[in-house]
């Protein structure tokens, strides 16, 4: 009960008519920016947290709260639309989300990803609210050991899962974690396969890599004719777009199983959302109705993606708040603007601070209601770029590639690259590769490398350490029953081909 | 096999070998320099070269696996494709001369123009449009610094 009075006294301050405006305007913004390719959440709060140094704290949080859920939502509508992830958690969304958009069933997507990004959000709120701080507690048991083993479980798992052949899945995979490798390491600082470029030495940037492999690869796809003949008949209404009785019940198992998954992976110091929309979706794939579809264009992938991502966003502010670890990259960022405006996140700021944390808390509640309300009112207009002809969209989306490319670090090597990955991606989708496993490998290898290293600097090199802890056993033997499982599937398979 | 938009077709046996080539080889120069250049092990744990070494040899025994399957399963790669890296290679080394921006927008009207078929004063308003997009979005706003390339540097030389 207690909780309850100060969740509402959080709102008698997050409800205020200055607060809800600035809320409103912090989701629009989240949205646009959200929607730009290779300008993700940390871009966002980075760039505006300058302009709060005079608000009141509580009002900056809830502006900065309202953009962090409008990024997250819009991350998914330029992956739906256009086959580029506005952020890296979107690449899962982009699985389902650009061929249902390539089926005429954009909208459906589009509502789909926001439903479903309101269930998950709002979960991990109600989980922060009434037992946050013991959930950070539970996820500082994760030490290197089970994070390594976690992250190890994802790749092992994700190569497997994704594209109809293993080989070509691990494959992918395994070059996602090479290309991670280049640019300084981390335990030693060797500079590893940089070959002199000083550009290099900090390694291959993640956003040519995600705009190249997916954006890219996607205007080659559509100069090479793929989708003429597959474009629609006639142009598909907002009304038709409207999700019908049957998709709600397809989407609410899905959108809650993932919240609560992205929930618990969310509070796990450096997990992120990008590893809780890929476990989601593996989830789905696995024990979903509709698993075998998934990658077809469904709105399950869609739903298990973005559910278990805003769940993920919401339970990061768990370490956050009451440990004063940041979980995710804007989480570090939001961090910064506490202290800026003269918090100690940690333990005492509960019962120091109870007005600004509860206000925090309840604007998270605003943010993510606003956040899906701005996001329905854009849909009609993001639902006209379907309708737009491909020989106008193939020149811009190609120009926006390579403005974007050079925008994430201000250098032509970035967008060089980003055409060399967009041509290998296309010829690795001709020949049957997966895309998305590399990305994610790439996005996951430096934490799992330092993990590992840290692991063996604790244990003094003895790998028993990885066998320490009934975290490490069930994620052990959960690896053990995937690839034995997959073996068996594999094998009955290849028997029932002949 | 896919439509092909005008262009040559690539044989899909060719594509699906080239990537195999591609992640083989990649494997093997990750899995040398990792193991001999790197170190494979240092100070009690995995050293700088563990991860290349380990995961350049998964990627090696992909790339030896496709190559020797048979059976193929890709899709040709269709020459008509690869104009857009072809405009866009060209737009940026233009963008050398006469800033990213500018060229990039001249591209964006002249594919639209040439190849899309379109009438060129659309093509023109949508090369603007373009340029004023990621004028005030990523310059104005996000202060993203474009080169104006020779043609911007000779101009603010003059201007001096």
């Amino acid at each position: 009960m207690e909780v309850l009075s100060l969740l509402l006294n959080g709102f008698s301050v997050s409800l205020q008519p200055f607060a809800l405006l600035a809320a409103l305007g912090g989701a629009v913004l989240g949205i646009l920016i959200g929607a730009i390719p290779g300008l993700g959440s940390v871009t966002a709060i980075a760039l505006l947290l300058p302009l709060t140094f005079g608000m009141d704290p509580n009002v900056a949080i809830i502006m900065l709260t309202a953009v962090y859920f409008g990024c997250v939502f819009g991350g998914a509508y330029s992956a739906i639309l256009m086959n580029i992830p506005g952020d890296t958690p979107a690449v899962m969304t982009a699985l389902d989300g650009y061929p249902m958009s390539r089926k005429g069933q954009g909208g459906k997507a589009l509502f789909t990803a926001n439903l479903s990004s309101f269930i998950g959000g709002t979960i991990g709120i109600v989980i922060l609210t009434f037992i946050g701080p013991s959930l950070a507690t539970f996820g500082l048991r994760f030490g290197p050991a089970e994070t390594a083993l976690l992250i190890l479980f994802a790749l092992s798992s994700i190569g497997w899962l994704l594209g109809e052949d293993a080989i070509k899945g691990m494959a992918s995979t395994f070059l996602g974690v090479l290309l991670a490798t280049v640019g300084i390491g981390m335990t030693f600082g060797t500079q590893r396969f940089s070959f002199g470029t000083m550009e290099l030495i900090n390694g291959v940037s993640f956003i040519p890599l995600v705009i190249g492999m997916f954006g890219f690869a996607q205007v080659l796809e559509m100069a090479a004719g793929v989708y003429s003949a597959k474009k629609p008949a006639r142009q598909i209404g907002l009304r038709e777009s409207l999700l019908s009785r049957s998709d709600i019940a397809r989407i609410l198992p899905t959108s809650i199983r993932s919240g609560f998954l992205g929930t618990f992976v969310g509070v796990l110091p450096g997990a992120g959302a990008t590893t809780a929309a890929f476990l989601a979706y593996i989830l789905q794939r696995k024990v979903g109705r509709n698993g075998e579809e998934m990658g077809t264009g469904v709105v399950e992938g869609v739903a298990a993606a973005e559910s278990g991502n805003n769940a993920a966003a919401a339970a990061s502010f768990a370490p956050l708040l009451s440990l004063g670890i940041p979980g995710s990259g804007t989480s570090a960022v939001l961090l910064g603007g506490f202290m800026m405006w003269g918090l100690q996140p940690g333990p005492l700021l509960f019962t120091m601070q109870p007005d600004f944390v509860w206000g925090l808390i309840s604007s998270m509640y605003v943010g993510n209601l606003v956040a899906i309300l701005a996001g329905i009112a854009v849909i009609p207009f993001l639902m006209r770029i379907l309708w737009v002809r491909q020989q106008i969209l193939i020149p811009i989306i190609a120009g926006i590639c390579v403005v974007a490319a050079y925008s994430s670090g201000g250098s032509m090597l970035d967008v060089w690259l980003m055409l060399g990955f967009g041509v290998f991606a296309y010829m690795m989708k001709l020949a049957g590769y997966p895309a998305a496993p590399l990305v994610l490998a790439f996005v996951l290898t430096p934490k799992l490398e330092s993990s590992i290293r840290q692991s063996f600097d604790i244990s003094n090199g003895h790998v028993g350490i990885f066998f320490s802890s009934y975290i490490c056993i069930a994620l052990l033997s959960l690896m053990g029953i995937m690839i034995v499982g997959l073996a068996a599937s594999s094998l009955r398979k290849r028997r029932h081909d002949g | 096999m896919q439509q092909d938009n005008g262009g040559r077709a690539l044989a899909a046996s060719t594509t699906e070998r080239l990537i195999a080539v591609v992640v083989l080889g990649l494997g093997a120069l990750f899995f040398g320099f990792g193991l001999f250049e790197y170190g494979f092990w240092q100070n009690k744990g995995p050293g700088s070269g563990f991860f290349p070494t380990i995961f350049g040899a998964g990627a090696m025994f992909c790339g030896l696996s496709r190559l020797r399957i048979h059976r193929i399963t890709s899709e040709s790669l269709s020459t008509a494709s690869l104009r857009p890296v072809a405009l866009a290679a060209l737009a940026v080394f233009a963008g050398y001369g006469v800033g990213l921006v500018a060229a990039l927008s001249i591209a964006v009207a002249a594919w639209m123009r040439f190849i899309g078929g379109e009438r060129t004063p659309l093509s023109l308003i949508i090369g603007a449009s373009f340029f004023l997009f990621v004028y005030l979005v990523f310059w104005r706003w996000l202060g993203i610094n474009f080169d104006f390339g020779l043609l911007g540097r000779l101009v603010e030389g003059g201007a001096r």
